[in-house]
C-alpha cells in the first residue's frame, strides 16, 4: 500500500508536468510530491523494520531493510531537491512563454528520474535491477544536458557512453553469475537475488570471483568509484543544481546498493575476505584520485563532485573494513553524505545564480551577500569534511575504528591521511568563498525562499544525528548491518 | 551438419565486427551491425532447435526485430541528417586497428580456452571466444574512434557479444531478462540518437574529439 503510493506519487507529478498548464500549480504539485515521497519512504521503512519485507506484484518488487534504507536516502534528497528545483528553475528559465514549456519538460524528467531511482532497488531480479539502473542513466542524461550549452552536452554524452559501457560489464557479470548457478539450480531458474544467495555456497568459487570484479567495475562506474569515475565530475558540475544534488545524493546510493547485493552473494560463496579486499583497494584509490583533483580545483561544483568520488570511496572502504562497526559506519555515511552533499549543491546553485560564475577565485564574501546560504553552506562544508559535531564525523570515526580494530594499519593510515589532505585543501577553498569582501555591483539578498528552505531542511538532521542517533534509526541500521553481515532476513 | 552451420555463423559474426575496424564509413558500420544481428538471431533459432528451449524461439524473433531491424533503421535515419558520414582523423589508421583487433581475438580465444578447459565442447569454446572478442573490439572502438554514431555502434557490438555469450552459455536464461535487455538497447539507442541530433544542431559537430572542454 505504502509501496504503491511511493511509486504512484512521482508518476502523478510527471503526468501533471506534462498535461498541466499553470506554472504556480505545477510548482506546488512538485513540492508536495517531494514531501509525499519522503513521508511514504519513512512509513515504508517503519513497516519493513517492524513487520519484515514488503512484497508487491508476486515478489517482482521486494523491499527488505537494506532496500528500504536506500529508498529513504533517495527520498530525502528527492524531497529537498523537488522544493529547491521550484525556486532554482525560476532563475534558470525566466518568464518567457518558451521557457514555460521547458519548465514543464524539466519537472516531468525530474519526477521520472526520481521514480526510476525509487523503483530500481526494489526490483528483486538481478537482471531487471540492472535495467532499472540503466533507465536512471537515460532519464538523467537529458537532465544533465538540460541547459544545452557546449559543456552540458559534452557532459551528457560522456555520461551516457561511459555509464552504458560500465553497465554492459555489469550485465556480463550478471550473465556469468547465472551460468555459475546452472549446475546447482538447473538450466532454467529465476535470477532472484534471494535464490542466488541461498545457492551461493555451492557455486564455483573461481567464477564468483570473476563476477564480483565485473560487478565492482560495472556498478562501480555508476557509483563513481575509480578508475571509472571520469563521467562524474562533468555530469555533476554541468547539470542544473537540483539535478547535481539528486545525482550525488541519491543516484550513487542506488548503484552502491547493487554492489552491496553482490557483496552479500560473493561473501556467502567465497568468504568475506576477498570482496572486502577489493572494496578497500577501490575505495582508497577513489579517495586518492579525488584528493589530488580537489587540491588543484578551480570550479566550485567540480570540487563538490570530486568530493562525492571521495565519499563513495570512504563508504566502500567502510564496507571493506567490515565487521559490525565498519558496516554500520558505511551505512550511516551513505545517509550522511546524501544529506550533506545535496546541501552543498543547493548552496552552489544559489552562488552560481548570484555570482554568475563557478570559478572559486571569483567568488568571495557569500556570507555578506547571502547570509543564510553563507552560514549554512559553511557549516555544511565543515560537516562534509568530517569535523565534529556533525554526523559525518561519527560515521568516518566508526569506519576508521573498524580498520584499526581489525589491525589493518596501512589502509587505516592511508584513509586518515587522505581525509586530512582533503580537509586542508577543501577548507581553504570554502574559506575564501564564504568570507572576504564581495565583488562590487552585486545585489545583496537571497534568491527566494524556495532556494533557502532545502539548505536548512538538510542541515537539521546532519546536526541532530551528530549529537545523538535516535533509537529507531539505530534499530534500522542494526537490522541492515545484520543483513549485510551474513544472515538474510526472512 | 548443424555444427558446421553454427561454426560458420560464429565466423560471420566475428568478421562483421571486424568490418568496423576496416573502414571509416558510418553507413557500412550500420549495415555490418545489422548483418551481425541477423546472423545472431538465426544462430539463436538454430540453438533453439538443438537444445529444445522453447523460449529461445521468441528470443530469436525479438532479437531480429530489435537488433536487426529497428536499431539499424534508427541509426541509418540519423546519419541522413546533419551528422557526419565518415570518421575523420583516425587516431589509429585502418591497418593498425585491424592488427590490434586480430590480437584481441587471439587474446579472447586464449581466455575462453582457459576458462572452459581443453576438453570442453569446441563449439562452445569458439563461441565464447567470439563473444569475448566482440566485447573487447567494442571497447577498443569506443576508445579509438571519435564519431558519436561509432560510439553507439561500439556499445551495440559489446551488447551483441554479451548476448552471444548468454545464449551459448546459459540458454535457459529467463525470457524476462532477455526482454528487458532488448528494451534497454532500444531505449538507449533512442536516447543516444536524440543526443547526437541535439549535438549536431547545437554544436555543429558529432565528433567526440571536439568535446574536450571539461577537464581537471
Amino acid at each position: 500500500m505504502v509501496l504503491t503510493a511511493l511509486f504512484v506519487i512521482p508518476l502523478v507529478v510527471a503526468i501533471a508536468a506534462v498535461i498541466g498548464r499553470y506554472r504556480r500549480t505545477l510548482e506546488w504539485v512538485v513540492a508536495a510530491g517531494g514531501v509525499g515521497v519522503l513521508v511514504c519512504a519513512i512509513l515504508l521503512l517503519i513497516q519493513v523494520v517492524t513487520a519484515g519485507p514488503v512484497r508487491l506484484l508476486d515478489g517482482f518488487l521486494e523491499v527488505d531493510s537494506l532496500c528500504a534504507f536506500t529508498i529513504l536516502t533517495v527520498a530525502l534528497v528527492s524531497c529537498t531537491a523537488s522544493i529547491y528545483s521550484v525556486g532554482y528553475m525560476r532563475y534558470v528559465l525566466g518568464n518567457s512563454p518558451e521557457s514555460q514549456a521547458r519548465l514543464h519538460r524539466y519537472h516531468a524528467l525530474q519526477a521520472l528520474f526520481i521514480l526510476t531511482m525509487l523503483v530500481s532497488p526494489a526490483l528483486s531480479n538481478l537482471g531487471v535491477y540492472l535495467i532499472g539502473i540503466e533507465l536512471t542513466t537515460i532519464v538523467s542524461t537529458f537532465l544533465v544536458s538540460f541547459e544545452r550549452a557546449h559543456e552540458s552536452l559534452e557532459a551528457g554524452w560522456k555520461y551516457i557512453v561511459i555509464v552504458s559501457a560500465g553497465i554492459s560489464l555489469a550485465l556480463l557479470g550478471t550473465i556469468l553469475l547465472y551460468f555459475a548457478g546452472t549446475p546447482v539450480l538447473g538450466s532454467v531458474y529465476s535470477l532472484d537475488w534471494r535464490t542466488v544467495h541461498a545457492a551461493a555456497p555451492q557455486l564455483d568459487a573461481r567464477m564468483v570471483k570473476v563476477v564480483f570484479i565485473l560487478i565492482l567495475i560495472g556498478y562501480g562506474t555508476k557509483v563513481g568509484l575509480a578508475p571509472m569515475h571520469t563521467w562524474l565530475p562533468d555530469a555533476h558540475s554541468e547539470a542544473p543544481s537540483p539535478v547535481s544534488a539528486l545525482l550525488s545524493g541519491a543516484l550513487l546510493n542506488t548503484a552502491m546498493f547493487g554492489v552491496l547485493r553482490f557483496y552479500t552473494i560473493t561473501a556467502a560463496s567465497v568468504g568475506e575476505a576477498y570482496p572486502q579486499a577489493l572494496l578497500i583497494i577501490v575505495g582508497l584509490l577513489s579517495m586518492a584520485i579525488a584528493s589530488f583533483a580537489i587540491i588543484q580545483q578551480r570550479d566550485e561544483k567540480r570540487l563538490f563532485a570530486y568530493s562525492s568520488v571521495e565519499h563513495m570511496g570512504i563508504i566502500a572502504v567502510g564496507f571493506g573494513f567490515g565487521g559490525t562497526l565498519g558496516v554500520f559506519g558505511g551505512l550511516l555515511h551513505m545517509l550522511n553524505h546524501s544529506l550533506a552533499k545535496s546541501l552543498l549543491f543547493y548552496g552552489a546553485g544559489n552562488v552560481l545564480r548570484k555570482y554568475q560564475t563557478k570559478e572559486i577565485g571569483r567568488i568571495t564574501g557569500i556570507i555578506r551577500v547571502m547570509p543564510v546560504t553563507g552560514i549554512v553552506w559553511m557549516l555544511g562544508g565543515l560537516a562534509i569534511l568530517g569535523a565534529p559535531p556533525f554526523s559525518l564525523f561519527l560515521s568516518e570515526l566508526a569506519i576508521l575504528a573498524a580498520g584499526v580494530g581489525r589491525r589493518l594499519w596501512l589502509p587505516s593510515l592511508i584513509f586518515l591521511g587522505l581525509i586530512l589532505i582533503v580537509f586542508v585543501a577543501f577548507f581553504s577553498y570554502l574559506n575564501t568563498m564564504v568570507f572576504g569582501r564581495p565583488p562590487e555591483r552585486l545585489s545583496w539578498g537571497e534568491l527566494n525562499g524556495w532556494t533557502v528552505a532545502p539548505l536548512v531542511l538538510s542541515f537539521i538532521p546532519i546536526l541532530w544525528l551528530g549529537f545523538y542517533i535516535p533509537h529507531p534509526v539505530q534499530h534500522v541500521l542494526d537490522q541492515v548491518s545484520e543483513l549485510l553481515l551474513g544472515g538474510v532476513s526472512p | 551438419m548443424a555444427t558446421v552451420l553454427l561454426n560458420l555463423m560464429i565466423v560471420a559474426i566475428l568478421l562483421s565486427a571486424l568490418v568496423i575496424l576496416g573502414t571509416r564509413w558510418l553507413r557500412v558500420y550500420i549495415h555490418a551491425y545489422a548483418f551481425q544481428s541477423l546472423t545472431l538471431s538465426l544462430l539463436t533459432g538454430l540453438l533453439a532447435v538443438q537444445t529444445g528451449h522453447g523460449v529461445l524461439y521468441a528470443v530469436a524473433v525479438l532479437t531480429y526485430l530489435v537488433r536487426g531491424l529497428i536499431v539499424p533503421l534508427i541509426l541509418l535515419r540519423i546519419t541522413k541528417g546533419p551528422v557526419m558520414e565518415q570518421e575523420m582523423n583516425l587516431f589509429l589508421k585502418v591497418p593498425s586497428s585491424l592488427l590490434i583487433g586480430i590480437s584481441l581475438v587471439i587474446c579472447a580465444y586464449l581466455v575462453s580456452l582457459r576458462l572452459l578447459g581443453r576438453q570442453g565442447n569446441p563449439f562452445v569454446i569458439g563461441a565464447v571466444a567470439v563473444a569475448l572478442a566482440l566485447v573487447l573490439i567494442g571497447f577498443f572502438v569506443l576508445s579509438c574512434r571519435s564519431q558519436a554514431v561509432t560510439h553507439v555502434l561500439a556499445l551495440l557490438i559489446v551488447e551483441n557479444g554479451i548476448f552471444l555469450g548468454s545464449v551459448v552459455l546459459a540458454p535457459g536464461m529467463p525470457l524476462i531478462v532477455e526482454l528487458v535487455v532488448l528494451f534497454d538497447i532500444l531505449v538507449t539507442v533512442i536516447a543516444m540518437s536524440v543526443m547526437v541530433q541535439i549535438m549536431a544542431i547545437r554544436l555543429g559537430t558529432t565528433s567526440a574529439a571536439e568535446l574536450q572542454r571539461l577537464t581537471g
